[in-house]
């Protein structure tokens, strides 16, 4: 049995090792460590409250910018707080110019949980630098629609009223030039962020 | 209910979550030990005397850590959380399950079980100092690799491959120093101090080496777990400190009890042969 667990275990570890040297350092031999897309995909035309109640105009609020848009809600338990996470690590290693050129936009889809202080206070968890937007259910639904995400659906609530949802997982990265060319899926890890972040803030495309 | 502890997406809680596997696992060797004690004693016709008694006492240690080490909650959170957890879990199995193991198990047993697995001479092979030494650390590098810890903590059954072999790493890596047959350990203390200072404290600091200095996360699966307390930074920061700071304690205590004994009997070696010459008769009177 140890012999079988021995052999098992060299062969696996073995793999895993393979495997690893193999990939090197990012998903795969592109030179993006995010998923390029087919056809750029405009920045949507999406106007919401931000946290302090005020219109956010998406398109004009961050023009010329790098911005990186994210659908989500605060009460997600996995998800959401590991995209915010490893974007604001990766972002804090970032130098200045790169950190200051970067604009990440949180939609909350969870109107009913997510009051326009809650979400102020999940964001200033990872940077305060982060917008925030909320809506109604149907201003939400309709920007979903618009920048080409699934729309987010809501599952029953449990025993304690606590319910999750699902939705986008991925994080869109919109260019300078107001495209996004490249999306970020959930699993993007922080060393995938530091390679893409400065030449995407400096305006360059896939 | 889950057989061995893996890695989940879920936040982390405190409420206690049952591993089967792991109880099983125990059982299974305290079962086996039990019983080869009991068909040993009614073989032998004699009971249990204060030798037997530290072996079972060291076994039932090692079992105790094993436990401890396995279970919720430092197998889960090991497993799927900390980065720091994972690797106290390596020290433990390493430093604390395979010597007490070893130590526990009584030559006869030992002998019996290699002789019915027919590896008794791959046994004595790899207990040889130099091809312990290699093995152990081209598994430590391999068992540390981030692919390997990524893609066998997602499943129950990598998680288990990674905890049996880090057993096993420990098992071959303290065999030349302590194992239960005595052919196997070396006679040179220098070279058993030797020994474990280079291969069981040496290597390690290259793994520990990255995990410290890495300005990113080197494991997916514990960058991407939910937070519990640290960054993934800080805790990968910690392990690397583990993994180096951890060994030292339980090597250099080894190696200082191995120099303790070594010089004493030779000192009481030395001692005994000044008697002997002091109550000799003179040369010339012989």
């Amino acid at each position: 049995m140890l012999i079988g667990i021995a052999v098992v275990g060299v062969l696996v570890l073995g793999i895993g090792l393979g495997v690893g040297l193999a990939r090197g350092d990012g998903n795969g031999a592109s030179a993006w460590a995010g998923t390029e897309l087919a056809e750029p995909q405009p920045k949507p035309a999406i106007v919401l409250p931000d946290t302090d109640g005020r219109p956010f105009d998406l398109q004009a609020e961050t023009e010329g910018r790098l911005t990186i848009l994210f659908f989500g809600y605060t009460s997600c338990p996995d998800i959401c707080p590991a995209n915010l996470i490893t974007l604001d690590k990766a972002l804090t290693t970032m130098p200045g110019d790169v950190r200051a050129a970067a604009q990440v936009v949180f939609v909350s889809v969870d109107p009913v949980r997510d009051s326009p202080d809650v979400i102020r206070s999940y964001l200033d968890q990872y940077d305060r630098s982060f917008v925030g937007l909320t809506g109604t259910a149907d201003q939400l639904a309709d920007a979903q629609d618009i920048a080409q995400v699934p729309r987010a659906t809501f599952d029953e609530p449990d025993d304690s009223d606590f319910y999750t949802v699902g939705h986008a997982s991925q994080m869109i990265a919109y260019s300078p030039d107001g495209s996004a060319h490249i999306v970020y899926p959930f699993g993007t890890r922080q060393v995938d962020w530091a390679r893409d972040l400065p030449r995407l803030a400096r305006g360059e495309t896939p | 209910m889950r057989f061995w502890c893996v890695r989940l997406l879920s936040d982390w809680s405190w409420e206690w979550r049952p591993y089967y596997g792991v109880w099983v696992l125990v059982a299974a060797f305290a079962t086996v030990y039990g019983l080869s004690w009991r068909r040993h004693l009614r073989v032998t016709g004699r009971s249990l005397v204060a030798a037997d008694r530290r072996h079972v006492y060291r076994f039932a240690g090692a079992l105790a850590v094993l436990w401890i080490t396995s279970d919720w909650p430092l197998g889960a959170l090991g497993s799927g959380y900390l980065l720091s957890a994972h690797m106290m879990q390596f020290l433990l199995y390493v430093l604390g399950v395979a010597p007490l193991m070893l130590l526990g198990v009584p030559e006869w047993m030992a002998r019996r079980f290699v002789h019915r697995l027919q590896i008794d001479r791959l046994y004595r092979i790899v207990a040889r100092p130099l091809v312990a030494g290699v093995l152990f650390n081209v598994l430590l590098v391999c068992s540390h690799a981030p692919d390997t810890v990524d893609l066998l903590r997602g499943s129950q059954l990598g998680s288990f491959v990674i905890d049996m072999t880090w057993l096993l790493m420990g098992l071959i890596a303290w065999s030349p120093v302590i194992s239960p047959l005595p052919e196997v350990v070396h006679e040179s203390v220098l070279i058993k101090m030797a020994y474990l200072f280079l291969a069981i404290g040496g290597v390690s600091i290259v793994p520990a080496g990255f995990m410290v200095f890495s300005e990113y996360p080197l494991y997916s699966a514990y960058e991407l777990a939910p937070r519990v307390g640290l960054s993934a930074v800080d805790d990968q920061q910690l392990a690397g400190a583990i993994m180096k700071v951890g060994m030292v304690p339980v090597v250099w205590g080894a190696m200082a009890v191995m120099w303790a004994r070594w010089f004493y009997a030779d000192h009481a070696g030395d001692q005994s042969y000044r008697r002997a010459r002091a109550d000799a008769p003179p040369r010339s009177e012989v």
